[in-house]
């Protein structure tokens, strides 16, 4: 029984077709890697399926219940949350204040201020943040802003995240690092991921099945080994090999 | 919702309250006439930073829910005789009740829309009331009530002192930390379970409530309301200088600011009445420049505990 699921996910905006007849599912703590050249659409699958964007048709359930007609802050509480591509932290607040509103309006719908901070605490030093949980989201480091996105995603209590491109922009130190604590975390909550990555070493390292978007369309699923040596794929990525085809 | 212990703060608000309360019964008509209109400042400052200080949402028409109220009480006490106390309720009431029903449109937008949309707002409420003779048709409405100075200073004062609890607890709730996210990136506030359209219509409807009930008072202190004057587009201007000036969204700055604004304007308006715009413009934009969290931001960055205490 998959957890969550798309049908024939179509987007358009305006003449442009975004996404074209997009299936996919992705079962319980699984991780599944989605790539594609620039303008594929997968920043506008995860909006679509994390409730930012309404389908122009097509289905997304989630436990078997359809959410493609709920707003974002609804679809949280379905325990499914997305982090931004680039990192909308709450600037002025500091880091543990950023997850304590992730806590106190996310799936568990926690009311008490004081237990949401602990849990922000908690949190926090789960990703390795826990020094800079005094520190305002502005004063940041990228990489820290990245992390904070993931670790806000965390707090909201989802058991599916759907991350877009939060390994991108990292120092090859910093990736490792970061792919490392994201297959601690993976293990300890037990969620599943839909990941957005240009980087292939992390996609490739962390995903179970990877599916590949070009101009909206799926064009290839399988295992990282299958999908680069597809032969769609290495097209779509490097141009055919006989440019007069 | 459980409730936090109080910290320092709203303590040291508590015994200025106390003193502004003692100054009145000790002190006698002429001080608590002068403290009187420094209530009512107050008072539509805390207004106003339920919305432009707490969400952030730039509002240069928040006359308009003094406005409301000011007639409220004015067309309830000259045509019906009703006791003040009641039109100041029916302020109130109405100024939640319009905040409801513009609110659910105007907060569609954002930043300088919304901004634009509450300057507009003003200007069609007071073509509005051109149009009806039972709001004076753009005349004045007076009334002659017996004076009443202590009943007057004892509303605004109870007002005062609510909305400062009120801004207190609000602040350190859950709703409070909700409202600061939509405040710094609302599409990500939403991202992580926020319903931006309830908190920021509760917002809006907390402002216009106590806008209008600060309205109804200023009516009563003056005894009438005058078309012009009641939508004068100066008072939007004066309330956001003063939480800008004392510190938006802080339970302290409003009060702090509308100290600022309101002694030098009264000591001026007796010499040089037009100097006062010019020299709170001047003050806003060095505040906008150098601090822009105002007073209280200042106080906090100058001082480790002051920073942990000042809310």
């Amino acid at each position: 029984m998959p957890f969550l699921e798309a049908h024939n996910v179509s987007k358009n905006f305006g003449g442009v077709q975004a996404l074209k007849d997009v299936s996919l599912d992705l079962p319980e703590s699984a991780v599944l890697g989605l790539i594609g050249p620039n303008g594929s659409g997968k920043s506008t699958l995860l909006n679509v399926i994390a409730g930012v964007e309404k389908p122009t048709s097509g289905i997304v359930k989630l436990d078997g219940k359809r959410i493609d007609n709920l707003r974002t802050n609804r679809i949280i509480r379905y325990g499914l949350a997305k982090t931004h591509q680039i990192p909308k932290p709450f600037s002025n607040m500091t880091a543990r204040e950023n997850l304590a509103v992730a806590v106190l309006y996310g799936r568990r719908n926690i009311h008490s201020p004081r237990f949401a901070l602990e849990e922000a605490d908690r949190i926090l030093s789960m990703v390795r943040m826990g020094s800079r949980k005094d520190a305002l989201a502005d004063s940041l480091t990228v990489q820290e802003k990245k992390r904070l996105e993931l670790a806000r995603a965390i707090a909201t209590g989802a058991s599916i995240l759907l991350l877009d491109e939060v390994f991108a922009g990292l120092s090859p130190e910093e990736l490792k690092d970061s792919i490392q604590l994201f297959k601690k975390l993976h293990e300890e909550l037990h969620c599943s991921a839909l990941v957005v990555e240009h980087v292939m070493r992390a996609v490739l390292s962390l995903s179970q099945k990877v599916m590949v978007l070009e101009e909206g369309r799926v064009i290839a699923t399988g295992s990282p080994d299958e999908i680069v040596h597809d032969e769609k794929v290495i097209q779509a990525y490097l141009g055919s090999k006989n440019p007069a085809t | 919702m459980k409730i936090e212990k109080p910290g320092l703060t709203l303590y040291g608000l508590c015994i200025v309250m106390a003193l502004l309360a003692s100054a009145a019964l000790l002190l006698g008509v002429a001080v608590s006439s002068i403290l009187l209109l420094l209530l009512i400042y107050a008072a539509l400052a805390y207004s106003i930073n339920f919305i432009t200080g707490m969400m952030g949402y730039v509002d240069f028409g928040h006359v308009l829910f003094m406005a409301i109220g000011s007639y409220a009480l004015a067309t309830l006490v000259s045509y019906y005789g009703a006791n003040p106390l009641l039109g100041v309720g029916l302020g109130a009431l109405l100024g939640l009740v319009f905040a409801l029903g513009i609110g659910l449109v105007i907060l569609r937008f954002r930043g300088v829309y919304f901004a634009i949309a509450t300057v507009v707002l003003v200007l069609a409420a007071y073509n509005i009331v051109l149009q009806f003779p039972q709001l004076g048709a753009g005349g004045e409405i007076i009334f002659n009530l017996t004076f009443q100075p202590l009943a007057t200073y004892f509303t605004i004062w109870t007002i005062v002192l609510i909305e400062i609890v009120l801004t207190y607890y609000v602040n350190r709730s859950r709703i409070g930390f909700g409202i600061r996210a939509i405040k710094n990136e609302e599409d990500a506030a939403s991202s992580v379970g926020v319903s931006p359209r309830t908190l920021k219509l509760t917002g809006y409807m907390l402002g216009g409530l106590f806008g209008g009930a600060a309205g109804a008072v200023y009516a009563w202190s003056i005894s009438g309301v005058t078309a012009g004057p009641a939508f004068d587009f100066t008072f939007s201007l004066l309330m956001l200088a003063m939480i800008i000036i004392g510190g938006v969204g802080t339970s302290i700055g409003p009060l702090l600011g509308a100290v600022v604004v309101y002694i030098p304007s009264y000591f001026l308006l007796t010499t040089v009445a037009q100097a006062q715009p010019l020299m709170i413009g001047l003050l806003v934009i060095i505040m906008a420049l150098f601090l822009p969290d105002g007073i209280v931001g200042l106080l906090r960055r100058s001082n480790q505990r002051l920073r942990l205490v000042l809310e």
